[in-house]
């Protein structure tokens, strides 16, 4: 299969860009809505992967194609009939420094893609010893009983842990009639793109053109995104779904229809089938959807559709968790709740102050594995969280301001580090040292999942450009311009 | 500290921008380097690596189970095994570690428990287990045994 692999892979994309618009408030532009299908398309492909395990065992390409298929094809019928709302075209084009700054994102792309050609093959070792093994059994296999079954002998593979960029891997190797790990490095550079229409597009409901692009082009050069782009991790993916699942929450809450819970259901529904933390993240995002909120929005009206989403995506969530369950395999969340937990927090309380000194040191400070930049190494510090933490001060000595998704990132990416701090308190330790040495030096690696969500808050803080007025508006297209409904 | 906000958001971004253009820079000079072993493989053991998975993959069947005994303090080696599990799939790979001293016995007879069909002893050349049956010297200290059905 060769180019008709490539298009194969490419289906529940293009089906999420056509349902879009009816599970979900539309996006601005056809850009932002691209960003939005291609993980809304592999949550979708997963999840009729997962429904055909549980009701053949196995999957084929054919029975993953063809509910893909009609439902597009039900998207395009819906469309012909009446044409899906969307929200108002952007305003003025970028001046010379967004023109300037889209450079710098379309270079760092080529950068990435030229790796990827000299490199065609997943190298780093999580990448195929956690998440590449999955993928590689459940292709061979075309279930995941076989992998699961004979978990004993994949423990370093965490059998038991959530797996959504596994499974879209063995949907691209049927795809592809073979293992093709240059085909997953590319959907893994697709799934980063999407992450910068969406944090653009989400900037570009507040801000001119030129501070959207320009700090689209920052997150597009964290040191560790350029790396995790490609490298078939899956932090950089949980990042895409929480914040996509905020900024579709957000936009959400300019239209209120109930069908257009859908969508921000099936992000939060890959959040928490991309890692474990997922779970706790993804709650947290929720969370922080609900309960901040502008001074004239009542937080009770938001808490109703935030339940609905949290079951919509726990739905998704159990279509895994009820495959791994009957292996009783060992689960790294079983370490979590533990009946010794809260004894043990109360045993390590003292030394809280200096984990959380810890793990803000361990931020700050440039290291191999992340990849710091060349000028981060020279002067011994890395630059992306403690500006993040500046970011935090200017949004704290604003008192609010407009750009409420932000602020409500500010809030998510605070809290996801303290929820990775707590993780390293929780797990088994001998003492300070060992959990420093053992944990800390991937945490910056973890915290990847963060970065858009810190990256969107720092954009709140210091823009430069004027905040574009009011959130915004749904404009229905004129009667002329739909189709004619079918009598 | 909002009077503050456009100087200090101006400077962040010349900083980030400066800190972009030499990581750029780096990835350019870099991205020619093929690296398919990742950091985790010594330079001067990637040759022998893959002559090993070569070896393994060409011998070892889909129905096989593979034991692997490797040397505890050879990180890399654990990085082979692990390699060896992914890339031989559905080969059931078994694996155990040995310390200094006689350990190697010890953990050839843990392995042999599973009742695997080929052996493979990394790190050690001087190791003949009993009831084996030399197939390949895959590489240097990468030997890899048949362990046949009434000897196992």
């Amino acid at each position: 299969m060769g180019a008709a692999g490539w298009l194969l892979v490419a289906v529940p994309a293009l089906c999420a860009f056509l349902v879009w618009p009816w599970i979900a408030s539309s996006p601005r532009g056809t850009g932002e809505r691209l960003g939005y299908s291609v993980p809304a398309g592999v949550v979708l492909a997963v999840t009729a992967m997962l429904l055909e395990v549980h009701l053949a065992d196995r999957f084929t390409l054919a029975g993953l194609l063809v509910p893909l298929g009609v439902l597009a094809l039900l998207a395009l019928a819906a469309t012909r009939r009446r044409a899906a709302p969307r929200l108002a075209a952007p305003g003025a084009p970028p001046g010379w420094v967004g023109r300037l700054a889209l450079v710098v994102i379309l270079v760092e792309l080529g950068l990435v893609l030229r790796e990827i050609a000299v490199n065609p093959s997943l190298s780093d070792w999580d990448a195929w010893a956690i998440w590449g093994v999955k993928a590689k059994a459940f292709f061979v296999d075309r279930g995941v009983a076989g992998y699961l079954g004979r978990a004993d002998l994949y423990e370093f593979s965490w059998p038991a842990r959530p797996c959504l960029t596994s499974l879209f891997q063995a949907f691209v190797y049927s795809c592809r009639g073979r293992v093709d790990e240059l085909a997953v490095r590319l959907v893994h550079v697709a799934l980063t793109c999407s992450l910068l229409l969406i944090f653009h597009g989400s900037l570009r409901r507040r801000f001119g053109a030129d501070s959207a692009l320009l700090w689209t082009a920052v997150l597009a050069t964290v040191p560790n995104l350029t790396y995790q782009a490609s490298a078939g991790l899956a932090n950089l993916v949980l990042g895409l779904f929480l914040l996509a699942t905020l900024a579709a929450l957000e936009a959400w809450e300019s239209d209120a229809r109930l069908a257009h819970l859908v969508g921000p259901a099936l992000l939060l529904g890959g959040a928490l089938l991309a890692r474990d933390e997922g779970l706790f993240l993804g709650g947290l995002t929720v969370a922080v959807f609900a309960l901040v909120r502008d001074p004239g929005r009542r937080r009770r009206d938001a808490l109703g559709p935030a339940l609905g989403v949290v079951v919509g995506a726990g739905a998704l969530y159990g279509l895994w968790y009820a495959l791994v369950l009957p292996h009783a395999i060992w689960d790294i969340r079983s370490m979590w709740f533990e009946a010794d937990v809260f004894p043990r927090l109360l045993r390590h309380r003292p030394e809280i102050p200096a984990i959380l000194l810890g793990v803000g040191r361990e931020l700050a400070r440039p290291v191999e594995q992340t990849r710091s930049s060349p000028l981060e190494d020279a002067v011994g510090m890395s630059l992306f969280w403690p500006l993040f933490a500046l970011a935090c001060l200017v949004l704290l000595s604003r008192r609010g301001g407009s750009d409420l998704l932000g602020r409500r990132c500010a809030v998510v990416a605070a809290g996801g580090v303290s929820i990775y701090t707590l993780g390293l308190i929780l797990f088994p330790y001998q003492d300070l040292s060992d959990v420093m040495n053992n944990w800390l030096y991937v945490l910056d690696r973890h915290a990847l999942a963060l970065t858009p969500m810190a990256a969107r808050a720092a954009a709140a803080a210091f823009s430069l450009d004027p905040e574009v007025d009011s959130a915004p508006s749904i404009v229905t297209p004129p009667e002329e311009h739909a189709a004619p409904a079918r009598s | 500290m909002t009077a503050l906000r456009p100087w200090l958001g101006r400077v962040v971004l010349a900083l980030w921008f400066a800190s972009a253009l030499t990581l750029a820079v780096r990835q350019w000079r870099e991205a020619g380097q093929p690296r398919p072993f990742g950091p985790e493989m010594p330079e001067e053991s990637r040759e022998a690596a893959a002559a090993v998975l070569d070896g393994c993959q060409r011998r070892v069947g889909p129905g096989d189970m593979l034991a692997i005994a490797f040397a505890m303090s050879e990180g890399h080696h654990q990085f082979l095994s692990f390699r060896l599990a992914y890339t031989l799939y559905p080969v059931r790979v078994i694996n155990e570690a040995y310390g200094d001293g006689d350990d190697i016995e010890q953990a050839v007879a843990k392995l042999r428990l599973r009742r695997p069909d080929f052996l493979l002893v990394l790190g050690r050349e001087d190791v003949a287990p009993a009831e084996a049956t030399l197939v390949a010297a895959l590489a240097p200290e990468a030997r890899l045994f048949r362990l046949t059905p009434r000897e196992r």
